[in-house]
């Protein structure tokens, strides 16, 4: 018994001098990889399943167009609204929108403007309509049909 | 020699309390950001014609090929019901019989959901890149996606997809 009663040689403390670099190399890792949010959405949306999707790669040259459901008021909650930059427009709106994004964007994006349209996958084929008239109107003819990856 | 002796040991600077720092950041970095990778279907849009430009083109009913979605999110292919799941095969099928000289009419009804339009869309873009592959295939032995930009070009000039959509007149006003 006296055996395990021997006073044991100290432990060593473990050295956390590292640890900092290490948790800061998976916060650059998050910073590169993440994308700010830029709005807040007002728009509650599921969108459709696809399986021949392409990845947007310009993130600067994409405007979105978020079509769903209100979130907010009660009066209104449940009714399709359209959102643009943090507030909500109807379709005829759009057009100025869009106008004053493209002069916002640098010129060598302006040829490669993309329009997300992020809509609900209940959303009636009306409002799209609506929305793709008004996006031809504002001569924004690359769009994208946002959509989720079907395993 | 009294004054060296005082001078020698610096205290280390305290670090342990960086780790909690970087922490925070990294938890506001991931509350503040999102990972999201945008996909989607990438679609042109045709320019919006003045009246003047307007012309009734006669197209053969031979190489028209009709989708309508009626108020029922149900496919019309040539006004038959059609499954979605098979919409695929028909286009591909379509497509290869007539090569670049076709043409497919796309209408959806107003009352028609997204969703369904948007399917209608995959299946479109899947039938097509399909249709290319094999072409890809045919010409140069080898797929679509492991080709060279100008084979990939020549295949683009023979393997075109005609779609026009048709938006019906009364989609002005009535409530959202």
């Amino acid at each position: 018994m006296s055996r395990f009663r021997r006073p044991r040689p100290e432990m060593l403390g473990l050295n956390t001098a590292s640890l900092p670099d290490l948790i800061f190399s998976v916060l650059f890792f998050f910073m590169i990889v993440t994308h700010m949010r830029k709005v807040t959405l007002k728009v509650k949306y599921r969108e459709p399943q696809g399986v021949e999707l392409t990845r947007l790669t310009k993130k600067s040259a994409v405007t979105y167009i978020y079509i769903g459901k209100s979130l907010q008021g009660q009066g209104h909650s449940g009714k399709t609204v359209i959102q643009m930059n943090d507030r909500l427009v109807t379709p005829a709106d759009i057009a100025d929108y869009l106008s004053a994004e493209r002069s916002k964007m640098a010129p060598e994006d302006r040829q490669l403007m993309t329009v997300s349209i992020k809509a609900d996958r209940d959303t009636r084929m009306e409002v799209i309509n609506e929305v793709k008239q008004a996006l031809r109107q504002a001569k924004a003819l690359r769009i994208s049909y946002s959509a989720t990856q079907k395993k | 020699m009294m004054f060296r002796k005082r001078n020698r040991r610096v205290p280390g600077l305290n670090t342990t309390s960086t780790a909690d720092i970087s922490f925070m950041l990294l938890i506001f970095f991931l509350v503040a950001s999102s990972m999201d990778i945008d996909k989607g279907l990438t679609r042109q849009l045709p320019p919006m014609e003045t009246k003047q430009e307007q012309k009734a083109t006669e197209v053969n009913r031979q190489k028209l090929l009709q989708l309508r979605i009626d108020a029922a999110d149900q496919l019309l292919v040539d006004d038959k019901v059609m499954p979605m799941n098979q919409l695929q095969g028909r286009v591909e099928e379509f497509l290869q019989s007539l090569g670049a000289d076709h043409l497919i009419v796309v209408a959806a009804d107003p009352a028609s959901s997204y969703d369904c339009y948007f399917q209608l869309q995959n299946s479109l873009v899947a039938a097509h890149q399909h249709w290319r592959d094999r072409m890809a295939r045919k010409i140069y032995g080898r797929g679509f996606r492991r080709l060279a930009t100008v084979e990939r070009d020549n295949i683009r000039e023979r393997c075109p997809l005609h779609v026009t959509e048709s938006i019906p007149e009364n989609t002005k006003g009535g409530d959202r």
